[in-house]
């Protein structure tokens, strides 16, 4: 019985500490966004399944949720200390993102590039620079052109490990033949007729 | 992974759900990804954008999240001196608006289907196409209309 109170009670200042380390502060009363999607869920229910929920399931689930913590507890503290010391290693064989020289479509100097991608917006969405949004990207990216690089656009095709293969438009800054940086403008899903 | 709730649109006269993520690409390009905290497993993106498109273009309108150090996040926080509105210019790519009533749902990501499906090509933040798509019809009266997600958790915050 001793062991069983003290397994319990330990369980307890563990779940009660982990809470508290990884709880959100709340910053004023404005409405959160998992407020919105309860209220949203909340509205998608009828009044008799918002009383059930209210009464029956929310209670239910948290008092699950708390036996289940308190029965296992230590199978939590060995997750949460083994990703500590020993953190996963990714090991994916999946090809990293590259671009070739048969993705290279044409040369351009910075000020055309600058010309060409001048965004603007009637209703002073965007600023009026090259890449609009994107120009601190763009602006990081020719910082690392020296003057013996050249630019070149490119297009490519490219898979993530979990997706299906994009389009991939840009920039790329190149040296005697060598690829150097990429600045990325544009993804688009590859639809199969255009492919 | 859990169905996801859509990004909201403001399209032909009224709100609807859109499973698209334009403010994700622009992450993706311009290499930001802000620390959202986990809101619910219904929205492990983080945040909940609105959309507008006005005179065919798309604009971003609002944006409810927060940053994991509790502080809330606004169209000024991700886009400086842009409180308003905020043209997509980066995005290109089909924004799906799921229409009718459900035919199937499946608890992953955008992947349930109903009977229409609207398609807006968007082009540079221009939209450039429209297209409909029927899937089938829910003979089902009763049923309501419009996209929905099932049962989800959410990640409250406390107060202090």
């Amino acid at each position: 019985m001793i062991f069983i109170a003290f397994y319990l009670s330990t369980g307890i200042i563990f779940i009660v500490l982990n809470y508290f380390l990884t709880k959100v502060p709340q910053e004023g009363k404005q409405e959160s966004l998992s407020d919105i999607l309860k209220r949203h869920a909340r509205a998608a229910r009828t009044p008799m399944q918002n009383r059930l929920h209210d009464l029956i399931l929310t209670p239910l689930t948290f008092a699950l949720g708390i036996a289940i913590a308190l029965s296992i507890w230590p199978l939590f503290l060995y997750w949460i200390i083994k990703d500590k010391l020993f953190p996963p290693i990714e090991t994916s064989e999946h090809t990293p993102f590259a671009i070739s020289k048969n993705d290279l479509i044409n040369q351009y100097t910075v000020e055309q590039i600058e010309s060409h991608e001048l965004v603007s917006d009637p209703l002073g969405g965007v600023p009026n620079l090259p890449f609009g949004h994107l120009n601190k990207a763009w602006t990081d990216f020719i910082s690392e052109k020296s003057n013996d690089d050249s630019i070149w656009s490119f297009t490519t095709i490219w898979s993530s490990e979990f997706g299906l293969p994009d389009k991939y438009e840009g920039y790329v800054i190149t040296n005697e033949g060598r690829i150097g940086k990429h600045f990325i403008t544009g993804r688009q899903k590859i639809k199969k007729d255009t492919k | 992974m859990t169905a996801q709730v859509g990004e909201r649109l403001f399209y032909d006269g009224k709100w609807c759900s859109m499973c698209a993520t334009p403010l994700g690409m622009y992450f993706s390009l311009s290499n930001t990804y802000p620390d959202f905290a986990d809101a619910s497993t219904a929205c492990w993106r983080g945040y909940l954008g609105s959309w507008e498109l006005i005179d065919n273009r798309l604009y971003l309108t609002g944006i409810k999240a927060q940053l994991i150090d509790g502080t809330s996040v606004s169209l000024e926080t991700l886009f400086p001196g842009y409180p308003e509105r905020v043209f997509a210019h980066w995005y290109s790519g089909e924004i799906r608006i799921p229409q009718g009533k459900l035919l199937e749902y499946v608890h992953a990501g955008y992947a349930s289907r109903y009977e229409k499906d609207l398609f807006l090509t968007i082009t540079k933040g221009e939209l450039t196409g429209t297209y409909l798509k029927f899937n089938g019809e829910n003979e089902h009266q009763m049923d309501s209309e419009g996209y929905q997600v099932g049962g989800y958790l959410t990640f409250g915050k406390r107060d202090n």
